[in-house]
């Protein structure tokens, strides 16, 4: 209990350290990092996917709560952060030789904002270089399923978010990016206002599943909120390490 | 926009300086002032749910020094606390509760969107006295429009699930919120709820109802039972600060 408060405390005073400072939200949930980061990736035979990544075409594998270079980057549409919110987008290269039909997207969220309502906006996208969107290939909105990973990163408790597509997308060898981006925008709702959603990051790719299909350092923050257009998260700007930002924790439900 | 982030900072930071210690605190406020503020005078609008609006405490003055929240909770984070505002039924009248609300400063989802309610008589420091009637049951929410120190108001009441006649007498009530729903909702670990103090009992309705300095936290979370809120190991509020709640009470009265 003292353990889960101290880092409660840790955690959002580090967020609110950093409000104070620069009058905004921080970007991301982190500790200080570490220079020798560990890429020492679990292969598994059998990979624990979150189940609601199912059929699972792709994870990328799990947060390491306990490494040095865990995080979180802002990915949430609340009464907070507004104008939208902050979308974080990661990519997946689709292998020569594979094509692969995506029905769903599955983001591992940390949150104290309640997902509120139960909607997600998702968008996939072709072509984002730093500062540039590229291009939309699909988006919309739908209800989600909320599942706990059991984890707590900083006194948050991380959750597997699933939104089904609209319509089944299929990819040909190439790389896209994709963005499930929760809401808390009830005005009913207290959390809505002061707390946030992050999306996790993965740095040993526990479970992974087709992990090695995300490219490293391709992860983008898109928020008119932050001033930001797109910027990679390994950018000085945003403050990460380069293992801090190699690789998103998210999966995508479908076939190949 | 800057200084609603402000607030949050600070009034997060004050919190969590305090959870940081051993444990969430208890209350949120300012600092506090000697200086009490003025009496209120007007027409009275009460909450919209308070209807029939048998009595209100009044509003939290979100502008006055001494306005205050105190914990009144049953989450993940802070199970069953409960703050009791009293009540006082006078000589010769009888009436007929059939609804209670508050006003909640809260930073957690209201998830499930239910609150128990409790209706008691002979509370003294350390005694919860005579349980007279208590359920949990659906709450409805509306927001107040008020924000103190970052986090936004709502007016949270319930109905009885039985309508309960009061002859004269102190009563001391509390309406808990819940957020448990810890497998879909990450604010039930970490959010709060701080039922409001009113210090110039804007918009009262029979407001000298209840008397002064009556409120009570029971919450074995703290360690506390039946605590007085003017009591020094509570939260080291003033008088001011410790003096009323802000609740309402449905229901209609024989006189």
């Amino acid at each position: 209990m003292k353990t889960t408060l101290f880092a409660v405390a840790l955690v959002v005073a580090l967020s609110l350290s950093a409000m104070a400072q620069h009058s905004r939200p921080a970007m991301s949930q982190h500790r200080a990092g570490s220079a020798t980061g560990t890429t020492v990736f679990k292969n598994s035979a059998h990979p624990q996917v979150p189940a609601l990544c199912n059929p699972c075409l792709f994870y990328a594998g799990d947060l390491n709560p306990f490494d040095p270079n865990a995080a979180g980057m802002s990915d949430e549409n609340t009464l907070l952060i507004t104008e939208g919110g902050g979308a974080t987008y990661a990519a997946v290269i689709i292998p020569t030789g594979v094509t692969a039909t995506v029905s769903g997207i599955v983001f591992n969220v940390q949150a104290d904002a309640a997902f509120d309502p139960m909607t997600a906006s998702y968008d996939v996208r072709t072509g984002i270089t730093d500062g540039n969107g590229g291009t939309s290939i699909a988006s919309g909105s739908g209800s989600i399923a909320v599942q706990a990973t059991g984890r707590n990163f900083l006194g948050l408790s991380e959750y597997s978010l699933a939104v089904s597509l609209s319509a089944p997308l299929t990819l040909t060898p190439g790389e896209y990016w994709f963005n499930l981006q929760p809401q808390c925008l009830n005005t009913l709702d207290g959390s809505c206002s002061v707390f946030r959603q992050f999306v996790s990051n993965t740095t040993q790719q526990t479970n992974r599943l087709n992990g090695w299909w995300q490219p490293a350092h391709e992860m983008f923050l898109n928020g008119a909120f932050y001033g930001i257009t797109f910027t990679n998260w390994c950018d000085s700007e945003l403050g990460f390490n380069p293992y801090q930002c190699a690789g998103m924790s998210f999966g995508l439900i479908g076939t190949e | 926009m800057k200084t609603t982030l402000f607030a949050a900072t600070l009034v997060v930071a004050l919190t969590l300086s305090a959870a940081a210690q051993k444990k969430p605190a208890v209350s949120r406020h300012l600092a506090g002032s000697d200086h009490q503020a003025a009496g209120w005078t007007g027409t009275a609008v009460p909450p919209a749910l308070c209807n029939p609006c048998l009595f209100y405490g009044g509003d939290i003055n979100t502008a006055d020094f001494n306005a205050a929240g105190m914990s009144e909770e049953n989450t993940l984070l802070i199970p069953n606390s409960a703050t009791y505002g009293n009540f006082n039924v006078p000589s010769g009248s009888t009436v007929t509760i059939t609804g209670m609300l508050v006003n909640i400063q809260a930073s957690a989802n209201f998830d499930p969107v239910t609150a128990t309610y409790d209706i008691r008589s002979g509370v003294t420091e350390g005694d919860g006295g005579t349980d007279i009637a208590t359920n949990t049951v659906t709450a409805t929410v509306a927001a107040t429009g008020r924000n103190f120190i970052g986090l936004n108001e709502y007016t949270v009441a319930v109905n009885l699930s039985t309508p309960v006649v009061l002859g004269p007498g102190a009563y001391w009530v509390a309406v808990t919120p819940t957020c448990t729903n810890g497998g879909l909702d990450g604010s039930c670990f970490e959010g709060r709820f701080f039922v409001s103090n009113t210090t110039t009992k804007a918009n009262n309705v029979h407001g000298g109802q209840e008397s002064e300095h009556q409120m009570y936290l029971n919450a074995a979370f703290f360690g506390l039972t039946f605590a007085n809120w003017c009591d020094a190991d509570v939260a080291d509020f003033n008088q001011a600060q410790c003096n009323s709640l802000s609740f309402g009470l449905m229901g209609s009265s024989s006189n």
